[in-house]
């Protein structure tokens, strides 16, 4: 991702939320949705990939976990999650929240500010250690309970490692065995990549 | 109850939750559980009233009985509890559809004996560590993610989980 790009939008919500003029809130949702949407045609890629190689993540084991939820390899655009679309969708949203600003009376809301800046801490800290080769989630047995994926500090993906997309939070990691950046994540999530490199360092990444 | 003790009932449930997150961790399997009945129970209403293109989180009420709305009073009291602590649209929506669904039952709107009361279970989630995320074919709970299949995977005649709160409570660590 283009740096300053993602700072940008966060600026542009932080500095002007209480002047501006918006349903901006309408602007995250579409931000939630085309997460998904992207997340869902790179999954689409990921099978085709793993169809060649006689595996899919349809084939769920008797315990439930899916044969493999990893990174696929030679996707250059930073991996099946977030970083595409972040990169993709941070300028599309700046120029909707200029545009909502100039036109219309509404705000964010503080909910819904606090968890675009989630959503988005989360999905860059997320891709980023997907592009160093971690997993998107484990697909390990001992993580998983009759088809649903239990936090387990010995097996775990990127997903458990980036801040929490409902809150940012990086609560999960002294359980994880991960010791926090010094500094928290600043409101514009400018110091971010802070977060990867501490990550990186204590998975040995 | 008494015409609009149900929603009156339901805000006030709404009101109580801890929308922080903080506490998510600390139901895993409950959660997990309701989320997945709740999954199911959308699945028949979706099937019933030819709303599947919109679950898992929709309004019922808009097939069931569109003429009824929340009253105004609990409609904006959520709004001003969504503004502040729920940023997450999917939820906010269907803490808006549970304070509706409450408004039909207040109504006397016949509602089909074969369908289970859809927001019980999402209530009782909320109720044991706020919200949801959603991500790459998950539900994200906290301390556990559910998968998110199509809704047919998740038609099933038997409920997924009791809504006895001791079971419930029975389910996580202590």
């Amino acid at each position: 991702m283009a740096d300053g790009e993602l700072g940008a939008v966060f600026k542009g919500l932080t500095e002007d939320a209480d002047q501006a003029a918006g349903n901006i809130s309408e602007s995250v949702a579409k931000i939630g949705e085309q997460t998904a949407d992207n997340e869902e045609a790179n999954l689409g890629r990921t099978l085709d990939a793993e169809a060649q190689n006689a595996t899919s993540f349809s084939d769920i084991a008797d315990d439930g976990a899916p044969a493999a939820i990893v990174s696929p390899a030679g996707d250059t655009d930073g991996g099946f999650t977030g970083a595409g679309h972040v990169s993709s969708s941070s300028p599309d949203a700046e120029a909707a929240y200029a545009s909502i600003r100039q036109s219309t009376e509404d705000v964010l809301s503080p909910a819904e500010q606090g968890q675009f800046r989630s959503l988005m801490s989360h999905e860059y800290v997320e891709s980023r250690l997907m592009e160093s080769g971690m997993p998107y989630r484990s697909a390990d047995p001992e993580a998983w309970e009759d088809g649903t994926l239990m936090f387990n500090t010995s097996h775990f993906g990127a997903h458990e490692v980036a801040p929490l997309s409902s809150t940012g939070s990086l609560r999960l990691w002294p359980k994880l065995g991960l010791t926090p950046p010094d500094a928290p994540i600043a409101p514009d999530l400018s110091n971010i990549d802070d977060v990867v490199s501490a990550a990186r360092k204590g998975l040995t990444l | 109850m008494t015409p609009q003790n149900r929603t009156a009932a339901v805000l006030a449930r709404l009101l109580a939750v801890d929308w922080s997150g903080e506490t998510s961790f600390d139901f895993p399997r409950s959660r997990a559980r309701l989320m997945k009945e709740y999954l199911r129970r959308a699945a028949f209403w979706a099937r019933a009233f030819e709303a599947t293109d919109q679950w898992p989180f929709f309004d019922v009420v808009a097939s069931l009985a569109p003429e009824v709305r929340t009253p105004e009073g609990a409609a904006a009291e959520l709004e001003t509890l969504i503004s502040t602590r729920i940023g997450w649209p999917s939820v906010a929506a269907s803490a808006r559809y549970a304070l509706r669904w409450a408004a039909v039952l207040d109504a006397g709107v016949h509602v089909p004996s074969t369908l289970a009361d859809p927001f019980e279970p999402l209530l009782l989630l909320f109720e044991r560590g706020g919200g949801y995320t959603t991500e790459h074919g998950f539900v994200d709970l906290g301390g556990a993610s559910v998968r998110l299949l199509s809704w047919p995977d998740h038609l099933a005649d038997e409920p997924v989980v009791s809504l006895d709160p001791a079971e419930l409570a029975g389910l996580d660590p202590a």
